[in-house]
């Protein structure tokens, strides 16, 4: 492939006791695109996720993350290093407004606060204001996911798929430059399905590569053509959404042989 | 941001009023023993909320950093001959070293911290107060500060401490810092992918919360000048504290300030007026205050909230 890898996973494991929940799992995220992760229940995709962003420690394999190995790191820093992550289970913060949601995300993108701070403190600008502007990259997070309007509102008072757009807008919010994606499209109307499939097709278009977990599979065909489909911890396939239609692995484990 | 901007000035105002108060108000009112404690109980509420407020672990022990800032401080001016105010602040300190070695604590959660931390205070309480120690912490028989004791420079010390802690809750209420505690109490884990360094925002909450406490107790030595281990590490100390944060309501700097002064008020006027009934009348204000307002007298404010420093 002629195109840049971002993400490089080598023969990533782990178990949780006796189950191998990964078995060593390889496969590479490219620049701009949307890889869907596809598969049955407990097949290891939300572990992949969580091992990618830090919540989980692997226990053996290597990711490189433009180059540079991250597997254990912990999740702030890869939020600083541009790797962010919606939930399956929308968590916000829910006593704070819908803009704070977003803001405690903002303000940590890059460390670009704390850097601004202390380039203020070395040029003796103590009051200078503009040191931290992070109301833009706010602004823009809600604008993308069309939640500006419930800005003030408490994020307990917003409905579910509203939850996951927050979720969205956060994870944005962090400017990543890798965004994986986890079943957001569960539970939702098909309007609002496909107004998230907008998004995220957008957003990879705008350079951010996005690894979409998905069971939906006409959401996925509406986003991308790439899928890698696991099994039992391991990829079984890698190529194209109609070739793994036609794939006799595939439809084994989907349609149970 | 214009709430907050509001919030900010009735904030500033709200701690400028109430500092001005308790510096009026010994020429007018002879009670200097009560106006002292309220501003120590305030001072401590609004401690403890930096921690159990904004990060929601709830400090049973606190009273041990009260405890080690009164020793540290005393021991310091007896044994090395260190000036006083410089002896308090090094006890704050010394509240924060050994918040320092409790950090692990934080690893705990929920009723777990609450416990372990309450061992954690019980533990140095016996520490301190072992006869065997006699020579350094004079064991239990208690510390004698009468050569430095001077009401009136006390109960200014007070009144500055109070201010510090008004000061660093309005930080908290205000800044992103204090949004990132916030977050982490809602959910830690979401706090982390949004970028937040838990461990450390964590801490440094812990340990501003301890140094508070630990100022308070070595003006507390200093004001009474002469107590026993079981004054300064009194359970009591820590209830009070948490009952009163819990009555005005957490994370802001109002509730815990109202929850003193109506709480720790109603507990001197039942005390001395009807003894007998203190007890009945306290419980029955706490239940009443569990069961319709869970969350303090601020939520009481709902409409403005918002706007509450």
């Amino acid at each position: 492939m002629s195109l840049k890898e971002i993400l490089k996973i080598e023969n990533i494991e782990k178990h949780f006791g006796g189950l191998k929940a990964l078995n060593k799992v390889s496969l590479n995220v490219y620049e701009n695109e949307i890889l869907g992760l596809v598969g049955p229940n407990g097949s290891g995709k939300t572990t992949l996720i969580n091992v990618i962003s830090g919540i989980y420690k692997p226990d053996g394999g290597k990711i490189y993350f433009f180059g540079k190995r991250i597997d254990g790191i912990a999740p702030y820093k890869l939020a600083h290093l541009g790797i962010n992550r919606t939930f399956q289970i929308p968590k916000p913060f829910h006593g704070l407004t819908v803009r704070e949601n977003v803001e405690v995300a903002a303000l940590y993108s890059g460390k670009q606060c704390l850097k601004a701070f202390f380039r203020r403190v070395k040029n003796f600008r103590f009051l200078d204001r503009g040191y931290c502007n992070i109301e833009d990259d706010v602004k823009t997070a809600l604008s993308i996911v069309g939640l500006e309007k419930f800005q003030d509102k408490e994020a307990s008072q917003l409905n579910s798929s509203q939850q996951k757009l927050l979720g969205l807008a956060r994870a944005l919010a962090t400017k990543p430059k890798l965004l994986l994606v986890d079943e957001i499209a569960a539970g939702l109307s098909q309007e609002e399905a496909e107004k998230i499939a907008n998004i995220l097709v957008s957003l990879a278009k705008n350079s951010i590569s996005i690894i979409v977990v998905e069971h939906l599979m006409h959401f996925i065909r509406k986003i991308t053509s790439r899928v890698v489909v696991m099994d039992s911890g391991s990829p079984i396939f890698e190529g194209t959404i109609d070739q793994a239609a036609n794939d006799k692995k595939v439809v084994e484990v989907f349609l149970g042989g | 941001m214009h709430k907050k901007n509001i919030r900010l000035i009735t904030g500033i105002l709200l701690i400028v009023i109430v500092t001005a108060l308790f510096i009026i108000l010994p020429n007018i009112y002879n009670n200097n023993f009560l106006l002292f404690n309220i501003m120590l109980y305030i001072a401590l509420s609004e401690g403890l909320n930096l921690i159990y407020g904004f990060t929601g672990y709830l400090p049973f022990g606190y009273v041990g950093f009260f405890g080690i800032g009164a020793y540290s401080a005393s021991l310091l001016i007896l044994l090395l001959h260190v000036t006083v105010i410089p002896a308090i602040v090094l006890g704050g300190l010394a509240a924060c070293l050994v918040g320092i070695i409790l950090t692990p604590l934080l690893r705990l959660s929920g009723a777990y911290f609450a416990i372990a931390n309450l061992a954690a205070s019980q533990a140095i309480y016996y520490l301190i107060s072992n006869p065997h120690l006699e020579n350094i912490t004079q064991g239990p028989y208690g510390i004698m500060l009468s050569s430095v004791y001077d009401a009136k420079a006390s109960y200014n010390a007070m009144i500055f401490v109070m201010f510090l802690a008004f000061m660093l809750v309005l930080f908290f209420r205000q800044s992103r810092f204090g949004l990132s505690l916030l977050a982490i109490k809602e959910d830690s884990i979401t706090a982390h992918t949004a970028g937040v360094n838990v461990v450390l925002a964590r801490t440094i909450a812990w340990l501003l919360s301890a140094f508070i406490a630990g100022l308070c107790g070595g003006v507390f030595a200093w004001y009474t000048s002469v107590f026993y281990p079981e004054t300064v590490f009194s359970l009591n100390i820590s209830i009070f504290a948490i009952v009163f944060t819990l009555f005005g309501g957490v994370a802001t700097l109002l509730g815990p300030l109202i929850g003193t002064v109506i709480m720790y008020g109603m507990y001197n006027f039942i005390g001395i007026s009807v003894p007998q009934y203190f007890e009945l009348i306290y419980g029955f204000l706490i239940i009443i205050l569990v069961l319709f307002l869970p969350n303090g007298v601020i939520s009481l404010f709902k409409k403005v909230k918002n706007y509450v420093p």
